[in-house]
């Protein structure tokens, strides 16, 4: 950056202005809330990466938002360590049934005396893998035809609602107990359960989205861009879909969370997570009968599962706000 | 610069409504050639905004155009939307009324300069932001460097306005088109913004066609003005001519209504009694005559065509007919004694609060 010898006068002027940036961080800050001048430099000295850096900072400096990081990447590092290193496998039995918490078996042991901290670690790992599947494959979908309805309106937008309907008044758990059936038998049948998941949460955030295109769509910094030769793709992706990222990931962290229930609901009827697998929906089922007397079965999965899905939501309120520049201002 | 201007010739635009079409702008024929600035004055519904809306093609499904808006010899009426994203920002740039909302307000000014230079120039991530570093210092934002950095809800609104400029300048069009783009700003705010755009327009060369109900904006900036009421140019001249000699009773009126500085201050503004006809259904006559002091029979008659004014006694006596060649025309069938009043002194000296009010 500081050779400038033989290039063009745009490339020196270019390279300035990086030196000016560069040396941005070293000054102290002018503005009052001074803090995010910092992040929002990281912000345009790049396009993809940079936002992608800056709302990583926004986010990290984002005290709420931090804890339920530290939780959530906790737990899954804890349930990879509990994998390799713990003494037992969530498949394993022991010969020590229905013992209560000890420094052997720190959960206590299940009625058929299986680990119940390598289940719990387990399962949770095992959420984790479902509930972003599941997330994903809801929030990208979802948001993409919430986001074509929306911003086409008229004929796309009265056949992709009607479709959306359609999926809202199929009765969700009798159509993913027919499909639950058909893939439980399959490998790897977790991954399909998510996708079955994931194929009837998408409408709720197709709907949000369409509701936030409809007001995004009539804003002047969109007609401002058609005035510059923005394409419609470009509209959608880069303009709109940006501001309406609040509600998408809210609406992701509940799907997150409801994707768990949901889970665990099946697995409940028989027709979710097959043994030997474990999920922490599993794990509260079978020991919701016995809650009040061999009391561990119950309380560490249910701890478990209420601890990941607060961390979710931790995460999802930061990167609301880390995503809209005007509340990390705020923060920040 | 080549030769390149906006050519519009007899523009209708109709929209579909509930009780029959919406008759928006009724032929409006107009040409900007290469530097000029053309103001289009008028109250709001004249058909101003529409009028640039359909140059850009920006207008909802539910309107219906016609006539001939060409482009450096291109028609733009009825051009595939991915031939219109070839002149937009480069051909035509537009500014829009309110810098409050036409800046997305999730990326920073800088990305959003740079997005629009990239659209239209093969450049890298890196010069577009340099030249955005540029274009915001050309508009006149102070440390430009590190405002590129900034969000828009971080500026004010007139800066936001001059990065407003800044995007319109990016692909150095031949032609900008600025929708009241000091409606939205106080008043000293507005001078900054309009020697802001005084400098895009040096810089870039462009023409500007000019919308405003501000005619101070008008005077300040514009070389000649087009008078628009009900849908229909009512006059057409130079700043000159319209502000000295206007020729219409509506331009008279217009006149009146603004505060002077020249005057001795105690003049109560003369405002112009009514207000603009519905533009549903075909009316007759002069749309004006309702409010026209020197209305006649012939007003509700006919309605008066453009035509050249001859007024000035030293002028050639024998204007053509031809376009260009006869700068001055107004659609009054007392052009010529209209012109020949004084200025702003048509309307009667009376205000609304009069009546009913007690003294």
């Amino acid at each position: 950056m500081t050779d400038t010898s033989g290039r063009s006068p745009r490339q020196q002027r270019l390279s300035r202005v990086a030196t000016t940036e560069a040396g941005m961080h070293t000054l102290p800050s002018v503005s009052p809330s001074g803090a995010s001048d910092d992040h929002d430099q990281h912000g345009l000295t790049d396009g993809g990466r940079g936002q992608f850096a800056t709302i990583l900072l926004r986010l990290i400096g984002n005290r709420v938002a931090l804890v339920g990081l530290c939780i959530f990447f906790g737990l899954i590092v804890a349930s990879l360590l509990t994998a390799w290193f713990w003494t037992y496998s969530y498949t394993s039995i022991t010969n020590t049934l229905n013992a209560p918490p000890s420094l052997s078996h720190p959960f206590g042991t299940t009625t058929i005396g299986a680990d119940l901290f390598a289940q719990v670690m387990h399962g949770t790992l095992q959420d984790i893998e479902i509930a972003l599947v599941v997330a994903v494959i809801a929030t990208v979908f979802g948001a993409l035809v919430g986001a074509v309805a929306g911003f086409y309106r008229g004929g796309v937008d009265a056949g992709l609602m009607r479709f959306v309907d359609l999926i809202l008044v199929v009765p969700v758990l009798a159509v993913l107990i027919v499909l639950a059936h058909i893939v439980a038998k399959q490998a790897s049948s977790w991954f399909w359960l998510a996708v079955i998941i994931g194929a009837v949460s998408w409408t709720y955030i197709a709907r949000l989205v369409r509701a936030d295109f409809l007001t995004l769509r009539e804003r002047d910094f969109i007609e401002a861009s058609r005035a510059l030769g923005a394409t419609n793709r470009r509209l959608i992706l880069r303009h709109m879909l940006p501001n309406a990222m609040g509600p998408i990931i809210v609406n992701a962290t509940i799907t997150v969370a409801l994707s768990i229930v949901l889970e665990s609901t099946l697995s409940y009827i028989g027709l979710g997570i097959q043994a030997p697998n474990v999920s922490l929906g599993l794990l509260v089922n079978q020991g919701q009968d016995s809650a009040t007397t061999e009391w561990w079965l119950f309380v560490f999965p249910v701890g478990f599962l209420v601890i990941l899905t607060l961390s979710i939501f931790f995460i999802g309120d930061g990167l609301r706000e880390a995503f809209d520049p005007k509340k990390s201002r705020v923060r920040a | 610069m080549d030769d390149a201007s906006l050519v519009v010739e007899q523009l209708v635009v109709d929209f579909a409504a509930g009780e029959g079409p919406v008759h928006a702008v009724r032929g409006i024929s107009f040409s900007l050639a290469p530097r000029e600035v053309l103001g289009i004055v008028g109250e709001s519904g004249s058909g101003k905004s529409v009028t640039a809306l359909a140059a850009m093609g920006l207008l909802p499904k539910n309107a219906k155009v016609s006539g001939s808006i060409t482009y450096a010899g291109q028609e733009l009426l009825g051009l595939r939307e991915k031939d219109l994203a070839k002149v937009r920002g480069v051909g035509i740039a537009m500014i829009f009324q309110d810098p409050m909302t036409s800046l997305n307000p999730v990326y920073t000014v800088g990305w959003q300069i740079a997005e629009a230079v990239r659209a239209h120039q093969d450049v890298t991530k890196h010069a577009a932001l340099a030249r955005a570093v540029a274009l915001l210092e050309t508009v006149g934002i102070p440390n430009a460097a590190e405002r590129v950095g900034n969000y828009p809800h971080e500026f004010s609104g007139g800066m936001r306005q001059r990065v407003v400029i800044a995007i319109a300048m990016a692909n150095d069009p031949a032609v900008i088109l600025a929708d009241e783009p000091t409606t939205a700003l106080d008043v000293t705010v507005q001078a900054q913004v309009l020697s802001s755009l005084r400098t895009a327009l040096e810089e870039t060369h462009a023409s500007l066609l000019l919308i405003t109900h501000d005619l101070g904006v008008i005077a300040g900036l514009a070389d000649r003005v087009l008078v628009m009421y009900a849908g229909r140019p009512v006059e057409i001249g130079t700043v000159e001519q319209i502000f000295y000699e206007p020729a219409m009773p509506y331009t008279h009126g217009l006149l009146g209504s603004l505060p002077r500085l020249d005057g001795d201050g105690q003049d109560r503004l003369r405002q112009i009694p009514g207000s603009p006809p519905s533009r549903v259904g075909d009316g007759q006559g002069c749309p004006f005559a309702p409010r026209c002091p020197l209305r006649a029979d012939v007003c509700n008659e006919r309605e008066p065509e453009l035509r050249p004014v001859r007024f000035r006694p030293h002028a050639d006596d024998t204007p053509s007919g031809t376009e260009g060649s006869a700068p001055h025309v107004a659609a009054c069938h007392f052009a010529e004694e209209v012109a020949a009043m004084p200025v702003a002194s048509m309307f009667p000296d009376t205000s609304a609060d009069h009546e009913g009010v007690a003294p």
